[in-house]
């Protein structure tokens, strides 16, 4: 029979496969609905009535027959089951139970799962021998794993994959039942009845087991420093495409900020930046594979800058939410010293899920939708007074009949132009194309349609998944696909993603095991956003927005081009001339002038494991991840810019092949050592060009290098290797359970330093003293001391020991090569952080309250920098060893169960942190250090705080009064303090409130201060659009009329006179009475100090309501842990005093800081349903 | 547990170490696989070439070079900061650096040269090569002077000194004039040096002998004022070793009709916003000369006329532009001229310095003011095309302007801005020294706000602070009104 056939190998038949598939397509149906009508039914075994009359059969022919009859099956080995006995059975209507009792004896056990029996050989009876059953007391389901002990012997076994558990035990003996995350039983044998023990998960204990560095998972009150775990239900709540992003707010010490663009980067930093050279970025470590976390974004794009540019995220991005089990962050650097250098900013540690030990195979299926849409208020707030031009003027044209009209000043990009009439009726842009007869010769009223939030989309994404897993004591595995597929906010927008993941754990021999993972990752983006300024080719939408005519209508901008093709754009030249003179249609940008990009990744890892003796086992492990990536980016002949092909091409490769010993032993009852010494080596390779056209494309819309036209086409290839050798070893001394000792140390070699220089050693101490141990406190349930120190070193970048010159092209027939701008240096010394923590664990009132806070201090010195230099020395950055920068911070996360009934539960989660940090000297002769800068520069400057922003400052008098003169602010020289980049806290506040199924959450994330150099507003003002260059002014009157009319702007401060002695402006002691007019005071002669702006922000970032169906409401369906919820991202922000852009949005990694053409941030608002088979 | 177990261990990972010690391929490993450590020198003569003039050249660019705006050549009807002498931070920042940058490369081909033995000096044109090569460095190094007064100088170019002092304007005329008058003092006249990889004359040394004695001779001329002993002595040197006699000397980055070799001022319009346009300062004077340059520099606007802008006002694009025949294009199609040569240096300007030199005396100056004069007129019409009868009328007509007028200088000044045209840089430090033609002042601003000179570079603000503060204060306050050592009047 074919059934029993695949029911022999899988455990399921093709019945239920098509029932996956049915399931998998209504999927979404259900989501949308919301409500599934399924009458609730108690399970099939329990209802089905078998009526049977047969004589003298073989009883596999019995149990056949039952099947044909009803929908159970049967699994069974014929050699352990005797069904060849012949046997008579006369049952009518009576339930599978009874009929099974009159078939088998004791000695054959029956296995009852809905329609699955199992038929096994009876275990032997002994009179001594107690069976039972664990289960779970959430979900009633059995728990594997359990270890059960009778108390004050070390006898024990655990349960097995069904939670069952069989003990030899006398009357009297109590038994110990303990599950990581579970609240521990105490049970008193007192008879032979089977024993069924439920046990209940413990909100406060649930984070016992943390993974810490290479993937050691320790108990968490043995640790000596700080580790966060976030579940990766928590991660996938709401359905963020980036992971990292979704860590936001949750973890205390971890600022993340993210960009607004489509699939751009998020920013990770953990405990403030140490790193001066700019990578701050936290290592992600996926299942022990080190992966590449590149983050490809122009520069100037970091900066909001001139040329502006594309993000092209960061590549953890490529994690798939969906596959992870558990994030945990590890902060401090004795957490981190196995890692070595790269550990020095925090890692990330990732689990993904693994495959469960049960009978058949599980599945389990989420689909969720998502609905983006921009947040209005993060656009900037626009004036909706006064339209095109510079000035109160329209030019006129006259028609043929002799007709003069008022025309539009289409080619100033300004609004500084006439004030809006709806009764005066003029030529607009669109009413010069003639093949556009509905548009051409007319005129249309003169107003402000405040349209611009038409230009975006509302974005829609879907992510479905699929997993199988299964196991036994042999091993086990999972295999999961996901698909992810978005469409953007704004036109011509699409992203899709597929990853493929299979994690197997298998033990060949008792004693050795193999563990495989692999990923495969394949992403294909098109038309992500430009970003920043661009204004040599406009590719910014929101950069081209900083300057424009608040007369556009954005309904009418989609018409961007003629019947013929040319392009059609609100800046053209003259009425004759549609040549665009600054800026191209947004609209024609985002359909011809759009990039591409696809990536293809395979992570994997292969470990054997060695069990040599009780104590002792090896273990090894090879790792790779590879990426190959590729970018195209074109803009189109007809526009701004000049037409061009890029194409870009990487790959980077990293391997990690690594060996060791891992050692496990209690010399007695009281102390426990644990630890390992290995040897590893890295290697990376970087390989990598970019090819542009020269001058142009020759032929329209054809986008190859070949059609380029100088045929001296550009290139920049690259060819980066790197290896790092390294030793380590790491050990941990516990005694009684209460006090634990670790210590690390690490060697690495690394190839990128001198040879004289290229080793260093990390060592590592940190003990953890569990006091609540010693004490009988009835409120404290658990009490933690630690305290750690710890020192990492750090290598630099490849190929920075020896000056090297450029190709520079050729001219005639001399070909040019050019010295480098950057000195390289053969002296390089590594990096050094050294830090200290102190923390402490507490968990108060029956778990109901619990604390986790910690005091870190970190310093680091001999850090490599590109220090920028003065020009004189003919290069403008050298590599140095740098001085000493200095981190302190305190985190708090604080955990409540403010109220816990049987059906209800709220719990409550807050997280605090402080970072100060302090730039305590920086390489003999170097004052500053650049971090960023487009006009106003982020900078690490002696004696200040890391990450301060200067620029030119507003000059005060005595009593900090700002001195105007001509009409204008005084500016002081440049190189001022007008801010700081990094916030004065960060933290978050998640809720969860429980009834029954139902589960509410929210999460709160908070951003308290820094400051942000902004170009939005800078330019924004200068042109005119924004809100305060219109409006009234203090007397009442508008601010655009002409001084004499008491129109302009009263700037506060006093006059300013110049003092030869001084050498500098002084105030003269007369307050400023004299008006500016508008159009003066927001020009960009400002101080940069006129354009900060406060990056305070809270926001709301997710709320979720999910549903969990209990376990009998789909009766009879396969279906099980069926959850639907409805989730929110970034729904509302709070409070934030940016008036103009989202004051989280960054382009790309980067330290912040400085913004120019941010996008509007998006809301998310969508469902998502889950399920297991 | 066994000490046996404890010392396996411990062997394996000493053993271990040992292999992780092996490091010796990591040299090779880190090296750049892509550029070379090492290039023949007269492949950074080449890039210096080229470099410079993509900086002298474009002097209407307001990031880069605004000298050609500054001195008036040219107005612009949109972004109107640089006709407020507003001058972008950006601008002093990239002047400096792009010249300095230039500079180490010019110094990395000199330490070379220098290595050349004294016995094979006369076989390998060593000094004929220093000539050249301190004749660019001379160059770049006076841009830099006449831009900022004060720079680092002495302990510039060096990358083991991150934190140069600043030099005075005067030790780097003096220093560079040293060292040009020295090497040139040594060189012969004839040979080939580095053949097509010199972009400016092909690697004739008749010619580098002409052009470095003219940079001789105009730094000697540009000190006049303030140091008449030293101008003399190295003006004489120049005129004596050879300076230019004929256009067909001139110093010119012949550009190419070919993308991406183009005039950078031609490739700014193709790819910007063009918002230059003719100022009201030249269209006034030309208008009023007659001046047959008129058509060859502008076009006029749709009604015929030849309008110039003024400073400090926007409006709409009603002006007069460049020639699209003769200069650059403003439009977005290429037929303009691409190729229109870069001017490093040029007859004309030389005859007007020698007349200069006759009227201030004690030069050795062979012929009159005015011949010097009206050679130099003559030159720069024929220069731009301008047809010989033409040349005969406005020549002429110069001559008679020439003898009415009461300040011989002035006359000389003023047309010798016009034949200055392209060449902003040069011509933004003779408005200064010589103080005419006038230079009309923005609206609203007044003229002794014009610069003369451009604040130091924000970037040694940051880092280089102690050394740019001092300078600073040294020369009065870092403002673009304060005078430099050479601009006396």
């Amino acid at each position: 029979m074919k059934k029993k056939l695949i029911l022999m190998d899988l455990g399921f038949n093709n019945a239920y496969i098509r029932k996956i598939l049915t399931v998998m397509r209504i999927t979404f149906l259900l989501c949308v609905l919301g409500v599934m009508q399924v009458a609730a039914a108690n399970s099939y075994s329990q209802e089905a009535r078998i009526s049977l009359d047969v004589r003298e059969k073989a009883v596999s022919d019995v149990l056949r027959e039952i099947e044909e009859k009803s929908e159970f099956f049967f699994l069974y080995n014929n050699k352990l089951i005797d069904v060849d006995r012949v046997v008579d059975v006369d049952v009518k209507n009576k339930s599978i139970t009874k009929v099974l009792d009159l078939l088998f004896a004791d000695n054959v056990q029956r296995d009852i799962s809905d329609r699955q029996i199992v038929l096994s050989p009876a275990v032997q009876q002994d009179e001594s021998l107690r069976k039972g059953t664990v289960l779970s007391a959430d979900d009633g389901l059995g728990l594997p794993g359990v270890s059960v002990v009778i108390k004050g012997t070390t006898v024990g076994t655990s349960t097995d994959i069904d939670g069952a558990f069989t003990i030899k035990a006398e009357k009297g003996d109590i038994l110990i039942f303990s599950f990581m995350g579970m609240v521990s039983q105490e049970f008193t044998v007192v008879d032979t009845k089977p024993i069924e023990i439920s046990l209940r998960s413990d909100a406060l204990q649930m984070e016992e087991v943390v993974v810490t560095a290479l993937g050691i998972s320790r108990d968490k009150k043995s640790l000596g420093y700080a580790v966060t775990k976030v579940d990766g239900d928590e991660i996938t709540k709401t359905k963020a495409v980036n992971l990292t992003s979704s860590l936001n707010g949750r973890v205390a010490g971890v600022n993340i900020s993210s960009s607004a663009g489509f699939g751009g980067s998020s920013n990770i930093v953990i405990r403030g930046g140490s790193s001066i050279s700019g990578n701050n970025q936290a290592l992600f470590v996926i299942d022990g594979v080190a992966i590449s976390n590149t983050s490809i974004t122009g520069k100037n794009t970091l900066r909001g800058g001139y040329e502006g540019g594309y993000d092209y995220g960061n590549f953890a991005s490529d994690i798939n939410p969906e596959d992870v089990e558990s994030v945990s962050v590890l902060k401090g650097a004795s957490a981190t010293a196995l890692y070595g250098a790269r550990g020095a900013n925090g890692v990330v540690i990732i689990t993904t899920k693994k495959g469960k030990s049960r009978k058949g195979m599980g599945v389990s299926v989420s689909s969720s939708v998502n609905f983006e849409t921009i947040n209005k208020k993060t656009l900037p707030n626009y004036q909706n007074d006064y339209g095109a031009g510079y000035w109160d003027n329209f030019d006129t044209h006259t028609t043929p009949e002799g007709v003069d009209q008022k025309v539009v000043m289409m080619y100033d990009d300004a609004s500084w132009g006439p004030k809006f009439d709806p009764n005066l009726m003029v030529r607009h842009w669109d009413s010069w194309d003639p093949s556009d007869p509905e548009n051409y010769g007319k005129t249309r009223a003169w107003v402000a349609p405040d349209n611009m939030d038409e230009f975006f989309e509302t974005g829609v994404l879907w992510v479905n998944s699929v997993a199988l897993d299964g196991g036994s004591e042999k091993g086990n595995y999972r295999l999961s696909y996901t698909n992810t597929d978005q469409k953007g906010t704004m036109p011509n927008q699409s992203l899709k993603k597929n990853n493929l993941n299979f994690n197997g754990n298998f033990n060949l021999t008792e004693k050795l095991s193999i563990q495989v993972n692999s990923q495969y990752n394949r992403t294909e983006s098109k038309g992500r956003p430009g970003l920043g300024y661009s204004s040599t080719n406009s590719l910014s939408f929101m950069g081209s927005m900083m300057w424009h005519q608040r007369n556009l209508d954005f309904k009418r901008l989609k018409n961007y081009q003629t019947a013929s093709g040319e392009q059609k754009t609100w800046n053209r030249a003259s009425a004759s001339d549609p040549t665009p003179v600054y800026w191209d249609n947004p609209y024609w940008t985002r359909a011809k002038n759009y990039q591409n990009d696809l990536r293809n990744r395979i992570v994997g890892s292969v470990a054997l494991n060695y069990k040599i003796s009780s104590w002792l086992s090896a273990s090894m492990k090879a790792t790779t991840d590879h990426f190959d990536f590729l970018n195209e980016e074109r803009i189109a002949k007809g526009g701004k810019g000049i037409s061009d092909y890029t194409k870009q091409i990487r790959t980077e490769t990293e391997d990690n092949f690594q060996v060791n010993l891992n050692i496990d032993k209690r010399f007695d009852e009281d102390f426990h050592l644990t630890g390992l010494v290995g040897i590893a080596q890295r290697n990376n390779e970087y390989i990598g060009s970019t090819i542009s056209t020269v001058g142009g494309l020759v032929v329209d819309n054809v986008y190859s290098i070949a059609n380029s036209k100088s045929k001296e086409i550009a290139h920049e290839g690259w060819k980066q290797e790197q290896r790092v050798n390294s030793v380590f070893g790491s050990f941990s001394l516990g005694y009684k359970n209460f006090l634990y000792l670790d210590l690390t140390g690490r060697n690495d070699w690394s190839s990128t330093l001198p040879s004289g220089n290229n080793s260093f050693f990390y060592p590592s101490v940190s003990t953890s003293f569990v006091f609540s141990e010693l004490t009988d406190l009835s409120f404290l349930n658990y009490g933690k001391l630690r305290l750690n120190w710890a020192q990492v070193g750090n290598d630099t970048g490849i190929s920075r020991l020896r000056n090297v010159y450029y190709a520079n092209g050729s001219f005639g027939n001399a070909t040019k090569y050019e010295a480098s701008n950057t000195i390289n240096n053969p002296e390089l010394k590594p990096e050094l952080t050294t830090s200290y923590e102190i923390g402490l664990d507490l968990s108060l009132f029956q778990n109901r309250v619990g604390l986790d806070f910690s005091y870190y201090n970190k310093k680091s010195k001999d850090q490599i920098i590109g220090a920028s230099i003065p020009s004189a020395t003919g290069y403008n950055y050298k590599y140095l060893n740098s001085g000493e920068i200095e981190n302190k911070g305190v985190e708090i996360g604080l955990k409540l169960v403010p109220i816990k009934t049987k059906d209800f539960t709220w719990n409550m989660n807050l997280n605090w942190s402080k970072n100060v940090s302090e730039v305590l000297s920086l390489a003999p002769g170097v004052d500053d250090y650049v971090l960023n800068s487009n006009g106003a520069k982020v900078i690490a400057r002696v004696g200040e705080e890391f990450g301060i922003i200067t620029g030119t400052d507003y000059v005060r008098d005595e009593n900090g009064n700002k001195l105007i003169a001509d009409g204008r602010y005084v500016k002081s020289s440049p190189g001022e303090i007008i801010g700081k980049a990094t916030p004065d806290w960060i933290g978050g506040i998640s809720n969860s409130f429980t009834y029954k199924g139902f589960t509410l959450s929210s999460l709160i994330s908070v951003h308290w201060g820094g400051d942000i150099y902004s170009y939005t507003e800078k330019y924004g003002r200068m042109s005119g659009v924004l809100a305060e260059t219109a409006g009234l002014n203090e007397l009442g009157n508008e601010k655009r009329d002409a001084i004499a009319d008491g129109g302009g702007v009263l700037l506060q401060g006093m006059n300013a006179m110049w003092s030869d002695s001084d050498q500098a402006y002084v105030s003269d002691g007369t307050a400023n009475t004299t008006r500016t007019t508008a159009e003066k005071f927001h020009s960009w002669s400002n101080p940069d100090a006129e354009f900060m702006v406060d990056g305070t922000y809270v926001k709301l970032r997710e709320l979720s309501l999910s549903y969990r169906f209990p376990k009998t409401f789909f009766g009879n369906l396969p279906v099980q842990d069926v959850s639907v919820s409805l989730i929110g991202r970034n729904l509302a922000t709070l409070y934030k005093k940016s008036d103009h852009f989202d004051p989280e949005v960054v382009n790309g990694v980067g330290v912040g800081g400085l913004e120019g053409g941010s996008l509007p941030s998006k809301r998310t608002i969508g469902c998502s349903l889950k399920f297991n088979f | 547990m066994k000490m046996k177990t404890y010392k396996s261990v411990l062997f394996s990972l000493l053993a271990l170490g040992g292999m992780n010690s092996c490091t010796s391929d990591f040299e090779e490993m880190n090296r750049d696989k892509i550029n070379p450590e090492n290039v023949n020198i007269e492949y950074l003569i080449a890039d210096a070439e080229f470099e410079m003039a993509e900086r002298i050249v474009n002097s209407i660019d307001v990031n880069r070079n605004i000298s050609g705006i500054l001195c008036q050549h040219v107005s612009k009807f949109q972004y109107i900061d640089a006709t407020r002498w507003e001058i972008r931070e950006g601008l002093q920042r990239d002047f400096l650096s792009d010249a300095y940058h230039e500079l180490v490369e010019l110094k990395q081909a000199i330490e070379e040269v220098e290595l050349i033995d004294e016995a094979e000096a006369v076989k390998l044109l060593k000094y004929e090569k220093l000539v050249m090569l301190r004749a660019l460095s001379a160059y770049s190094w006076q841009t830099i002077a006449d831009a900022y007064g004060s720079s680092p100088y002495s302990e510039a170019l060096d990358v083991l000194n991150i934190q140069p002092k600043f030099d005075t304007q005067q030790e780097i005329y003096m220093g560079e004039l040293n060292k040009l008058s020295e090497v040139l003092k040594k060189a012969g006249k004839s040979g080939n040096i580095f053949g097509s990889q010199d972009i400016i004359y092909n690697g004739d040394v008749e010619m580098w002998n002409k052009f470095a004695n003219s940079i001789l001779l105009r730094m000697a001329m540009r000190i006049s004022d303030i140091d008449k002993e030293n101008s003399v002595k190295f003006a004489n040197q120049a005129i004596a070793g050879g300076v230019f006699e004929s256009n067909e000397d001139n110093a010119l980055l012949k550009y190419l009709k070919v993308t991406g070799k183009w005039n950078p001022v031609y490739n700014a319009f193709h790819t910007g916003s063009p918002s230059e346009c003719a100022s009201n300062t030249m269209i006034d004077l030309l208008k009023e000369n007659s001046d047959p340059r008129m058509e060859i520099f502008w076009s006029p606007n749709d009604d015929g006329e030849y309008i110039g802008n003024g400073f400090g006002i926007s409006g709409a694009n009603t002006f007069s532009f460049f020639n699209k025949e003769t200069m650059y294009d403003v439009g977005l199609d290429e037929t303009g001229k691409v190729d229109l040569p870069g001017i490093f240096m040029d007859y004309a300007g030389v005859e007007f310095f020698l007349a200069e030199a006759v009227i201030r005396g004690g030069y050795n100056v062979t012929g009159t003011a005015k011949s010097h004069f009206l050679a130099g007129v003559e030159a720069s019409l024929e220069y731009w095309g301008v047809s010989s009868d033409d040349v005969a009328t406005y020549v002429a007509a110069a001559g008679v302007r020439y003898d009415a007028a009461s300040d011989k200088m002035e006359i000389i000044a003023t047309e010798k801005w016009v034949a200055l045209m392209t060449q902003g840089t040069e011509a933004w430090a003779e408005v200064r020294r010589l103080d005419a033609p006038a230079m009309n002042a923005p609206v609203g601003v007044g003229i002794e706000m014009f610069p003369v000179r451009l604040k130091f570079s924000p970037t040694d603000y940051s880092f280089n602070r102690a050394n740019v503060v001092k300078a600073a204060s040294e020369i009065g306050g870092d403002e673009q009104t304060v005078k430099l050592w050479w601009d006396i009047k």
